[in-house]
């Protein structure tokens, strides 16, 4: 299994710079730390806990990094309050601080910039999981559910700055619960939100929102100065923003378009499964990033495994996988995702 | 003030200082050792090997419960041929000491492993884990009959010259007789404690969380258990017993000592801190220079000067080991001679 491409993780602290709530029981918040704000890489995630004497709860909380701004030296997180941990995590106050281990994982792997070109050498499947398929393909999709959203936002950073084209699909239960559109390359209120002074509400978008066509000043790595084109899709179980239906109706309808070479995904189990039998049948490679109970971290302990499939247990390889080391971004063809959530 | 000197010996492994990372919580040192120099360690004991690879425990594997944790991770290795082919000669080059867990399922077992072990570089000391089930007697735990603890230790002795340190399990009866058995069957030492059996249960789902039910606890939770059964069996050997159980602080790992423990290993605290064992071993050195103390050894055992008469006298009386095998054991002596580390 590939091990993480990126910096070794260190363990140090993080200011936070910003917590706040960006729905029912969703909290944004903006940390600072120079090491992880510059060797994070899209999908990667940090360890964290709240300093202290506290033994209870005793481990840490690993998070997706959703952004960084390496000129700041600020990364930015998004939770859920589903427990104790949590709950204490969200009334965490500018100036506090958080003990932080990271980056670590397996990221994303990136399509070769300028759209579609390349193969995967590393990937866990056969040649049929190349991004990109020859000639014409020159989009991605990322699709995202409820909070599922945070490493996406950061690989739709790193396909802007690349010039790869993408459409992100975005779903919730409600609109109140979808977070995180307004940190979408050059959507508006994203670069406020990262120096801590937003209060900025969410755009109560339409249901295709056309991406920035020009890159950012500063952006050195597009490929053409008519940067790349993104369109995001918004939909709610309950039709409150957006189109109704689940965000799996929407992928349908985007894969059917035919250009996508490669989709991302992150959020429910039931979704991540369904994700990856439209990958399927679209014969599009997808890319899951996975959660489990996690003790380590650091690829130690074991705790956090995800049972492999059985291509994989048969080519050698012991039949669980750990989604702290050897994810938590995996191709689904590496992963039994039957028994995952 | 004079630098204190942390050393410990365990069995013929020279320590620089008393902390050890225990079994199961980090791997094969070079996980951790992305973020902190291991070197710095005492000594590091290996996720448990068995003979052949093991998958391990369908998810979910952990359960973090009131100050703990349960796991059962189902002794996931890649097996004994991987181990030594990709493992070993990585840990030989990380200048610590490396003690190799070994499970088996029978004496057969453990004796193959211990004998494969016994020619490869940078092993230093074999941790025996008598937890796992004995497929001889109906897959109850080694660790529950001291008899068979005894024949475990003895048959691991025969064919080994690496320092033999036994696992106790706290799941028994009385584990000073255990200790005793692991003894009096020619081990180095006995790390006391491996994890206390529990049951999570799931109340939405109305099962148990595991797919095996028990679970192993670890963690704060167990930490006067623990204390406790140090304290009981370093009353009941002379060879030195590693101290764990919950240890996340400097001053857990110091009263492990003062309750008998000549070293102390960490486990669960390494996910809090994946820096814990450095931090331990800083403390303990602050701890002792603050004081005027010479050496960590110092602090062994010091608190049981200060025991109640009830429960040093129950210790002394109430655990005498005989071993039925009488044979097995004069084989040995006639053989190898046992190393004891003296002190108490």
């Amino acid at each position: 299994m590939m091990e993480c491409l990126g910096s070794a993780p260190a363990a140090s602290t993080a200011t936070v710079l910003e917590n706040r709530q960006v729905g029912p029981g969703c909290y944004r918040m903006c940390l600072e730390n120079d090491y992880i704000a510059r060797c994070t890489l899209p999908g990667q995630f940090v360890h964290v806990r709240i300093p202290g004497s506290s033994l209870d709860p005793l481990l840490r909380r690993p998070f997706s990094v959703c952004l960084v701004e390496p000129s700041n030296g600020a990364f930015l997180v998004l939770y859920q309050v589903v427990g104790r941990g949590t709950k204490m995590l969200s009334a965490l106050r500018p100036g506090d601080r958080l003990d932080v281990l990271g980056p670590l994982g397996r990221g994303f792997e990136m399509p070769r910039a300028g759209a579609g070109g390349g193969g995967d050498d590393g990937s866990g499947g056969d040649g049929g999981n190349s991004i990109g398929r020859g000639s014409g393909a020159v989009r991605v999709a990322l699709v995202a559910g409820g909070l599922g959203i945070a490493p996406l936002i950061m690989l739709s950073h790193a396909l802007f700055r690349s010039g790869v084209g993408f459409v992100f699909v975005v779903g919730a239960r409600s609109g109140e619960l979808l977070a995180g559109l307004d940190l979408l390359p050059r959507a508006p209120g994203r670069d406020a939100v990262l120096s801590g002074r937003s209060a900025s509400p969410e755009p109560a978008g339409p249901e295709i929102v056309q991406g920035a066509h020009v890159p950012p000043n500063g952006c050195d790595t597009a490929t053409d100065d008519a940067g790349p084109r993104y369109e995001v899709h918004v939909v709610t179980e309950d039709g409150s923003m957006g189109r109704r239906g689940l965000v799996t109706d929407a992928l349908r309808d985007v894969l059917r378009g035919g250009d996508i070479a490669c989709a991302y995904a992150c959020g429910p189990a039931g979704m991540l499964r369904e994700v990856a039998r439209m990958g399927e049948t679209f014969r599009v490679p997808v890319q899951v990033s996975l959660e489990e109970r996690m003790a380590c971290g650091l690829g130690a302990c074991l705790g956090c495994a995800v049972k492999a499939r059985e291509a994989t247990a048969r080519s050698g390889r012991t039949a669980y996988l750990r989604v702290c080391a050897d994810g938590p971004v995996f191709w689904v063809e590496e992963v039994d995702l039957d028994g995952i959530g | 003030m004079a630098s204190a000197d942390l050393a410990v010996t365990i069995g013929a492994i020279k320590m620089k200082n008393p902390v050890i990372a225990a079994s199961g919580t980090f791997g094969f040192g070079r996980e951790f050792g992305r973020v902190l120099d291991i070197s710095a360690l005492g000594a590091i004991v290996t996720k448990g090997i068995t003979l052949e690879p093991r998958a391990g425990n369908p998810p979910p594997r952990l359960w973090e419960t009131a100050c703990g944790l349960l796991n059962s991770v189902g002794l996931q290795n890649p097996g004994l041929a991987a181990f030594i082919r990709d493992e070993a000669p990585r840990l030989a080059a990380c200048g610590v000491p490396v003690i190799v867990n070994i499970s088996g399922d029978s004496l057969a077992e453990f004796c193959e492993l211990a004998s494969c072990l016994e020619g490869v570089p940078g092993v230093d000391g074999l941790e025996v884990n008598v937890s796992c089930p004995n497929i001889h007697a109906g897959g109850r735990p080694f660790a529950s009959d001291p008899e068979a603890v005894y024949r475990v230790a003895a048959a691991v002795r025969r064919v080994t010259g690496k320092t033999l340190i036994v696992k106790l399990s706290p799941n028994v009866a009385g584990i000073a007789r255990t200790a005793q058995a692991a003894e009096m069957g020619g081990a180095d030492a006995v790390s006391c404690v491996n994890t206390y059996l529990g049951i999570a249960i799931d109340a939405e789902r109305r099962r148990p969380v595991f797919s095996r039910v028990f679970a192993g606890l670890s963690g704060p939770a167990i930490k006067p258990l623990a204390l406790r059964a140090v304290w009981e069996v370093a009353s009941a050997v002379r060879i030195p017993v590693v101290g764990i159980g919950g240890i996340c602080s400097p001053q857990d790992a110091i009263e492990f000592l003062l309750a008998g423990a000549r070293a102390v290993a960490i486990g669960t605290g390494n996910f809090i801190s994946p820096m814990a064992c450095l931090e331990v071993v800083e403390g303990i050195r602050s701890y002792l220079e603050e004081r005027g103390i010479r050496a960590a050894t110092d602090l062994v055992g010091r608190a049981r000067g200060h025991a109640g008469h009830t429960a040093g006298s129950h210790s002394d009386e109430a655990y005498v080991y005989e071993p039925k095998e009488r044979k097995a054991e004069d084989d040995f002596a006639a053989g190898k001679g046992r190393s004891h580390g003296g002190e108490q």
